[in-house]
């Protein structure tokens, strides 16, 4: 039986954790104070460079002209000189006339803005190595010392992930790409507390409203109750911020007041944060209008970039299968070491349209750097089992059931078993483990407890019916009135599969 | 009597005066109008009774009438006026042999006697030229030349420095080269001087913005007059290294590759919040470049570059200076090392065929 149908139960507006060449094109690393305390260049300087380049004309006197004007964004006053120093019959040095090419081609902002691109294990070690050659030539740089975290994080390298992550904390440990990454990677390593700590302990967080976000959202994970809830309110209330800056705050706030149940507070905190949202506020007050149907949620919030998980949830909803996997593989791309994208992408794949083939390449790609993952492997010895390779589905299940599994998650494992036996030719040890899941469903606290029972009573049905046992009709029969109670979209697939089965 | 704007000021007919120290205005050189700022100066060739040519700066108060600020342009003109001359007088009484000398200065007066056509001078040694004129880039890089004049800078500016003097706008048109190919520093009007009072006192940034290192160009205000002002003096100087080799500014490169939200015209926050930003490009720019420099001299011109241009002026300045001899911004290890590698490339090229 596959994982991922509750992948959606539960979310946090913890923070996103990007590479920095593309964190930096967002909004949000720029600087959240005031504008007023802004500076402006108001001595001309270009002057005497221009009359200098025009006495002179050789090409210091034009690469001293364009790289001030490069430098003071004043581009279009330095055209001519920059086309000096491209001439071919000129020796200029490559930096000068790389300079001199960004002249010419200021405003040109193309390279913004452009999606995820797939990350495999080929160029994770590429970028490993340049990041290693990097930091070995200049050690005090935390932004490569972050960037490196990541890759080991996606490698699945844990130890050198925190090993690294921890030498970029103490370069910088006031900033706010540091603190937001770290504590992303402690909360994707399972150390929610750790994450906590790192945003408290820093000097800047009570001033930065992404760092108070990460705490409000970080806190709630580690089970620790915020503490700088109260602030957070602070800084909504004073609009002393952009709304750019205050939109993962009012994220974070909403979701607290809406896990406690105040709807109407909450509402009003997701509102504020769809004022001028980041990917991960719209991705929140998605989530919280699927929980919700009472939470309003505009679909205007999908149009800004790189709103991959809001975009496959709605995929998803709307039963758009093909999309909904494309969305997954950017939001895996985007955030290449985290095991949801995955699961999402994997579930969607095998059981609404079993193209196995993409969903052994999603939990490949997830387990990478989830590589304990129970669900992940549970669906993987699914999808193996599908395609016939028996031998891998076993070797994924011993592997997951090693891994002191939830009661959910070995309740998933125990049906999956079902399904090989079904499929090694052991009927009536797959009936037995299937029925032995679904009894642990029915037992199992929580409000999950009913979907599971119905997955795994279909997934059993599925089986009997495929191998045409005498069970098979009333094992449809039970099953379709078992999973016809829910709206889920790919619950109607599989109720639609068994009809089918049946009519055929 | 009412002079139109396009009218010559009295500061822009010199030629042909004889001055009252002896010198003959021979020829105008070049008017360079609100340069920096309320800078109104005009230069002429001149020559000595004895045939000796010199450079002379004449200040352009009436242009500065036509200003829209009058008043202020001409207190700010006066004041930079007397600052450098007051200056440049203090470093030839002390023989700081490194920082281009003045002559003579003086005001001359047209026979009407008026205040408004008063014109005050200061006239230079003249040089053959600012350095822009003499360097060929890449292969034809004369190494040699060019750490010589990396050396001799360095010793400029300690020379300033042991009289309590920044330049703060050491750049390749301030660093004149001269007949015997030596090499001194000139304008002193950005500069900083403990013992008097300087126009500049009120800029954190003196000089040229387009060289000035990122700690001036973001606000960030140092308490401390050496961190503020020496540190400033040894980037650079560091910067005068990345020139030589690359053609540009250390600070040209830094802000090439910045995004704009991170440029310190749209940066709203702190220097120190913004620094790990810089950081990163100046790692990229420092690696590529070594990658770029000649082999014999890439690691220990790549290493001085790191150490003059630290981004944090905390930590700028060789590590052992600041360690064991409480002064980090002391140049004299770069004094010396400069020199060491200038006598290498020396050496070398006379085993170029």
């Amino acid at each position: 039986m596959m994982s991922g149908f509750n992948e959606d139960k539960d979310r946090k507006v913890i923070p996103r954790w990007r590479k920095f060449d593309r964190t930096k094109l967002l909004v949000e690393l720029s600087s959240s104070e005031s504008s007023l305390n802004r500076r402006r260049v108001t001595r001309d300087f270009l002057a005497q460079k221009v009359t200098d380049w025009r006495r002179n004309k050789t090409v210091a006197h034009a690469s001293d002209l364009v790289g001030a004007a490069v430098s003071l964004r004043r581009e279009q006053e330095a055209t001519e000189a920059a086309r000096f120093l491209l001439s071919d019959d000129l020796s200029s040095p490559v930096w000068a006339r790389d300079l001199a090419r960004r002249a010419l081609t200021s405003g040109d902002s193309g390279a913004k803005e452009n999606p995820p691109s797939e990350v495999n294990q080929e160029t994770l070690q590429e970028q490993v190595r340049s990041l290693r050659r990097l930091l070995r030539f200049e050690p005090n740089n935390p932004i490569s010392w972050v960037d490196l975290s990541h890759c080991y994080a996606c490698l699945g390298n844990r130890d050198k992930a925190t090993q690294s992550m921890t030498v970029a904390l103490q370069l910088a440990k006031s900033n706010r790409f540091v603190i937001r990454s770290a504590s992303r990677l402690w909360v994707h390593l399972d150390d929610p507390e750790r994450a906590h700590e790192v945003i408290l302990r820093s000097e800047a967080t009570r001033h930065d409203p992404w760092l108070v976000a990460a705490e409000v959202a970080v806190g709630s994970i580690a089970n620790e109750k915020p503490k700088l809830a109260k602030e957070a309110q602070r800084m909504l209330s004073k609009s002393q911020y952009a709304a750019a800056h205050t939109s993962e705050l009012a994220s974070a706030l909403a979701t607290l007041e809406f896990s406690h149940g105040n709807i109407k507070k909450s509402k009003k905190l997701f509102k504020m944060s769809l004022e001028d949202p980041t990917e991960n506020s719209v991705a929140q007050a998605a989530w919280a209008s699927r929980q919700d149907k009472t939470i309003p949620f505009d679909d205007q919030g999908l149009k800004i970039p790189n709103v991959f998980e809001a975009n496959s949830w709605k995929s998803y909803l709307d039963s758009n299968w093909n999309s909904a996997v494309e969305q997954c593989k950017l939001w895996l791309f985007d955030q290449p070491f985290s095991a949801r994208p995955s699961l999402l992408g994997s579930y969607i794949a095998s059981v609404a349209i079993e193209d196995f083939g993409t969903s052994k390449w999603f939990l490949l790609e997830g387990l990478r750097a989830n590589r304990n993952n129970v669900a992940l492997l549970n669906n993987l010895a699914y999808t193996y089992a599908n395609q016939n390779d028996y031998a891998e589905a076993k070797l994924c299940l011993s592997r997951a059931q090693q891994l002191s599994p939830s009661d959910q998650e070995s309740i998933a494992l125990q049906a999956t078993q079902g399904l090989l036996a079904f499929r090694t030719g052991e009927p009536e040890r797959g009936r037995e483990l299937y029925s032995d899941a679904c009894q642990r469903a029915k037992s199992l606290e929580g409000r999950n407890s009913g979907e599971i029972y119905a997955l795994a009573t279909t997934f059993h049905a599925i089986e009997e019916c495929a191998l045409g046992t005498q069970e098979s009709r009333t094992m449809i029969d039970m099953a379709v009135n078992e999973i016809k109670g829910f709206a889920d979209p790919i619950h109607k697939v599989l109720e639609q599969r068994m009809l089918d089965m049946v009519a055929n | 009597m009412s002079r139109s704007i396009n009218s010559p000021t009295p500061a822009e007919l010199l030629v042909g005066n004889l001055l009252p120290g002896g010198w003959k205005v021979e020829k105008k050189l070049q008017r360079s109008k609100n340069a920096t700022g309320g800078n109104f100066s005009t230069s002429y060739l001149v020559c000595s009774s004895s045939g000796g040519k010199a450079f002379l700066k004449a200040m352009d108060y009436a242009r500065a009438l036509q200003a829209p600020q009058p008043s202020k342009i001409l207190e700010e003109m006066t004041a930079a006026y007397n600052f450098e001359r007051d200056l440049l007088e203090k470093c030839r009484s002390g023989n700081l042999s490194r920082i281009v000398r003045m002559l003579d200065y003086g005001t001359l007066r047209d026979q009407d006697g008026s205040p408004i056509s008063a014109v005050e001078y200061i006239i230079f040694e003249l040089a053959e030229g600012d350095i822009r004129s003499f360097i060929e880039f890449g292969r034809n890089l004369d190494n040699a030349w060019a750490l010589r004049t990396t050396h001799q800078a360095a010793a400029a500016l300690r020379q300033l420095h042991a009289v309590e003097v920044a330049h703060q706008d050491l750049k390749p048109s301030n660093v004149l080269v001269f007949a015997d190919t030596h090499s001194k520093l000139a304008d002193l009007g950005s500069a900083f001087d403990r013992t008097a009072k300087s126009p500049n006192d009120k800029f954190e940034c003196a000089g040229d913005y387009s060289y000035a290192p990122p700690e001036h160009l973001y606000g960030h205000h140092l308490s401390d007059w050496q961190l503020r002002r020496f540190a400033c003096d040894l980037y650079l100087l560091g910067s005068l290294v990345v020139f030589f080799y690359t053609g540009v500014s250390l600070t040209h490169l830094l802000f090439r590759d910045i995004d704009d939200q991170y440029h310190f015209e749209e940066w709203n926050g702190g220097y120190y919040a913004v620094l790990p930003y810089i950081q990163q490009i100046f790692s990229r720019i420092l690696h590529e470049m070594q990658q770029s420099l000649p082999i014999e001299f890439a690691s220990e011109l790549t290493e001085s570059i790191r150490q003059l241009c630290h981004l944090d002026p905390r930590k700028r300045g060789h590590p052992k200076t600041a360690i064991y001899k409480g002064n980090q911004f002391s140049l004299e290890r770069y004094v010396t090392q400069f020199d060491l590698l200038a006598r290498k490339a020396e050496r070398l090229a006379i085993l170029d065929p």
